[in-house]
């Protein structure tokens, strides 16, 4: 929480939402006090950073709107899709501890893991 | 300029978003998405389904004296970081632009770091990162050479930054499976293959998950 105060000023909202920004403070601080490493990132203002293409990038307004429209995205996941992507992003384990551990195989985690992506994905786009 | 065609699986980048993968493998990851503005796409995505998710978790109970704690701490004097200024680095790539993260981890490498032969035509500097089984290293190899048929015990990545190679005698040389600049390989356990640089060499960034057995004498 702390650290979300201090860098603050470093938040630039045509990069990501906040609470995006917010997760990724959280997920880096989380690295670094679990496994004592960095986290390896591109610098968004290194001159060897291959440009996308600028008809693609997506406005602050757009960026806005994706987590609302990833909420509802996330709301037509069946559940064991969703609960697997929450497993994965919040329990600090591969997936493979997840599958492990749920008693599932590797391979049906990893394809719930894709269809649950594709899904989202494919949300997104209908909801241009 | 072209854009990479071989990426990191889905799950990959689903294990950097979430940050379970090992320092040397994210490090290829990242290194990766600065060549390929698709897959930085992706990953900022993954980022924001974080958000939408953190979001989304029933809040923790705090204990009553937490916030003035916190608030108590705002005030703390932060330790600056020193700026890390660098005279003079060893230029291990003989000019090769590297972008970031991976130009830094090179400029960190310690100056006395050397090339070790690994077969003929192939040279490998290694990088201390992460901890036994796993190798992280740079991959320099001359037009045309290979590394021996070998089998992986775990997963391997390798990203080109420099010239290109094929895999050959693996289960994706079927398709061609030639990695140019900004490509990224994931060879998982199990695979048997061999890597041979293309007609002007390369240069890669390659991480080891676990052991490699040779399967031939050269």
């Amino acid at each position: 929480m702390l650290t979300v105060w201090r860098k603050a000023a470093e938040y630039d909202r045509s990069r990501a939402s906040a609470a995006a920004w917010i997760f990724t403070i959280a997920r880096n601080r989380r690295i670094d006090l679990l496994r004592h490493e960095r986290r390896p990132e591109i610098d968004p203002n290194d001159p060897e950073l291959r440009p996308a293409d600028p008809e693609d990038a997506e406005t602050a307004l757009q960026r806005a709107e994706i987590g609302a429209r990833l909420r509802d995205a996330i709301g037509t996941l069946p559940r064991e899709q969703e609960e697997a992507l929450a497993a994965t992003f919040f329990n600090d384990r591969s997936y493979g501890d997840y599958a492990a551990q749920s008693g599932l195989p590797l391979g049906t985690v990893k394809s719930r893991l894709r269809l649950a992506m594709e899904r989202l994905r494919s949300e997104l786009k209908e909801a241009h | 300029m072209t854009l990479p065609r071989h990426h990191p699986p889905e799950t990959l980048l689903l294990e950097y978003a979430t940050g379970v993968l090992r320092e040397a493998q994210a490090l290829a990851v990242a290194t990766h998405l600065a060549y390929c503005p698709d897959c930085r796409r992706q990953a900022a995505l993954l980022d924001e389904l974080g958000g939408v998710l953190l979001d989304t978790l029933p809040p923790e109970p705090l204990a009553q004296e937490t916030l003035a704690a916190v608030v108590a701490r705002l005030d703390d004097v932060l330790a600056v970081p020193v700026p890390v200024t660098r005279t003079m680095t060893a230029d291990f790539l003989g000019g090769l632009l590297v972008p970031e993260p991976l130009r830094g981890y090179l400029a960190r490498l310690p100056q006395q770091s050397s090339w070790t032969v690994l077969t003929s035509g192939v040279e490998a500097l290694h990088m201390a990162l992460g901890h036994a089984p796993v190798v992280a290293e740079i991959l320099k190899m001359a037009p045309g050479s290979a590394l021996p048929v070998h089998r992986h015990t775990d997963q391997e990545l390798i990203l080109t930054l420099q010239g290109a190679f094929s895999e050959e005698a693996g289960p994706h040389s079927a398709k061609g499976g030639c990695y140019g600049v900004g490509d990224l390989g994931e060879f998982e356990g199990g695979s048997t293959h061999t890597v041979v640089a293309g007609k002007d060499g390369c240069v890669c960034y390659r991480v080891l998950a676990g052991p490699v057995e040779r399967l031939a004498a050269e």
